[in-house]
């Protein structure tokens, strides 16, 4: 056995606490590629130490304790690596309910999206399409990317705009929205303004 | 909490060690528990993870001890009175006391699991009402621990401190829900806004 393998579930253990960091430092980290591929390339040499004692199998005795032991190491580093990615899956879930799945507001951001990995970019993207869709199919009668947290108290909420954000179209025809200004709009028409910071509610 | 297989407090807990005493050789795995021969040999004692010491166990190739956070002083401390002990302090920082126990649990046989199953819910119900109780008294002063009168409040500052890390998630929780609560209940009656 290398070096590496000294203690079974080591690197694992490393990814796993990130996780929990990550849960106690309510962050998001960014995604440890080169861990990630360490405990893959841990995977393959297990993999192929179990080949080897596999050859080597008597069948009267079955299966030599060490392969035992060693397909257990690698269950663990399985579970701890989908246990990192799950994770981290949810907490983007979770950012991209938080914008009102404003999707352009989480990959603009420079901040968030140096800290994922291309493949979760791809999730995000693949997610908003399956919640665009499904949001269409009944857009009249609910907006389900709406806040549920903060039930409105009225039709109408007056708000200052913190951030330009161009031309919007409003029941009250288009409005430019531009930084100091205040305005009396129906709260539907610029709830996602309001999630993604560019307004500013003036209670 | 709980032992879903993607919940990172799981993984973590089953990373705890317990004392494992070998029945007979194992080949090439003398590296487990940090040794240096190449084999591990019958009757050597090692300190194995528990999601390790799983099959090691059942396989019968070893036997194991049960560690000492749920020694039989333990128990006879939680049986006379389950808000005396000092949950945080028998098991290391960041594992619970009630987690550890659940996986023990799970690789005892029948009868031992039994008795420990409840032994676990026991005290989580001799505790359960303090901790609520305390969390609901908190709720109007400021955040857990902090600033607490000294003298008067020791005894519960104790227990409070003593707290295992699932009672904590449900102090927390309850401190957070009654201060909602409360919020709520204010803004009712002054916070309606006129519509113009």
């Amino acid at each position: 056995m290398s070096a590496d393998t000294r203690q079974f579930g080591d690197l694992a253990t490393q990814l796993v606490m990130e996780s929990r960091r990550s849960t106690q430092t309510d962050a998001l980290l960014k995604y440890n590629d080169s861990l990630v591929r360490s405990l893959i390339r841990e995977q393959r040499d297990l993999e192929r130490a179990a080949e080897a004692l596999e050859a080597g199998i008597d069948e009267r005795q079955g299966p030599p304790p060490a392969l035992l032991i060693i397909q257990t190491a690698i269950s663990r580093n399985k579970r701890c690596l989908l246990a990192y990615h799950s994770h981290r899956v949810d907490h983007l879930r979770d950012l991209y309910w938080a914008v009102g799945g404003a999707l352009p507001h989480i990959l603009n951001n420079q901040d968030i999206r140096s800290k994922l990995s291309p493949h979760e970019v791809d999730y995000l993207r693949q997610y908003n399409s399956s919640v665009m869709e499904f949001r269409s199919e009944f857009s009249h009668e609910l907006d389900i990317t709406a806040s549920i947290t903060n039930p409105p108290k009225d039709l109408h909420v007056l708000v200052h705009v913190v951030k330009d954000c161009g031309v919007i179209q409003t029941e009250l025809g288009s409005i430019d929205f531009q930084k100091g200004q205040r305005f009396m709009v129906r709260r539907a028409d610029i709830e996602h303004l309001i999630v993604q910071g560019y307004l500013e509610e003036v209670s | 909490m709980d032992n879903d297989y993607f919940s990172i407090d799981a993984i973590l807990a089953e990373n705890q060690k317990i004392q494992c005493k070998f029945k007979q050789r194992i080949p090439e795995m003398g590296h487990l528990g940090g040794g240096s021969e190449r084999d591990i040999t019958a009757l050597s004692k090692r300190q194995i993870p528990i999601w390790l010491a799983y099959i090691i166990v059942y396989s019968d190739w070893a036997d194991f001890d049960i560690p000492q956070p749920f020694s039989n002083k333990v128990r006879n401390a939680l049986r006379a009175e389950p808000r005396s002990v000092r949950l945080s302090n028998l098991v290391g920082a960041g594992t619970g006391w009630y987690v550890f126990g659940k996986t023990i649990m799970d690789m005892l046989g029948d009868e031992q699991g039994v008795e420990m199953s409840e032994m676990l819910v026991a005290t989580f119900k001799g505790r359960l009402v303090d901790v609520i109780d305390q969390a609901q008294h908190f709720a109007a002063l400021g955040p857990v621990g902090g600033g607490g009168s000294g003298g008067v409040d020791s005894a519960p500052q104790m227990f409070r401190e003593g707290l295992d890390t699932t009672e904590r998630e449900l102090f927390v929780s309850a401190q957070e829900s009654s201060r909602r609560m409360r919020k709520w209940y204010e803004e009712g009656n002054g916070g309606t806004k006129r519509v113009l």
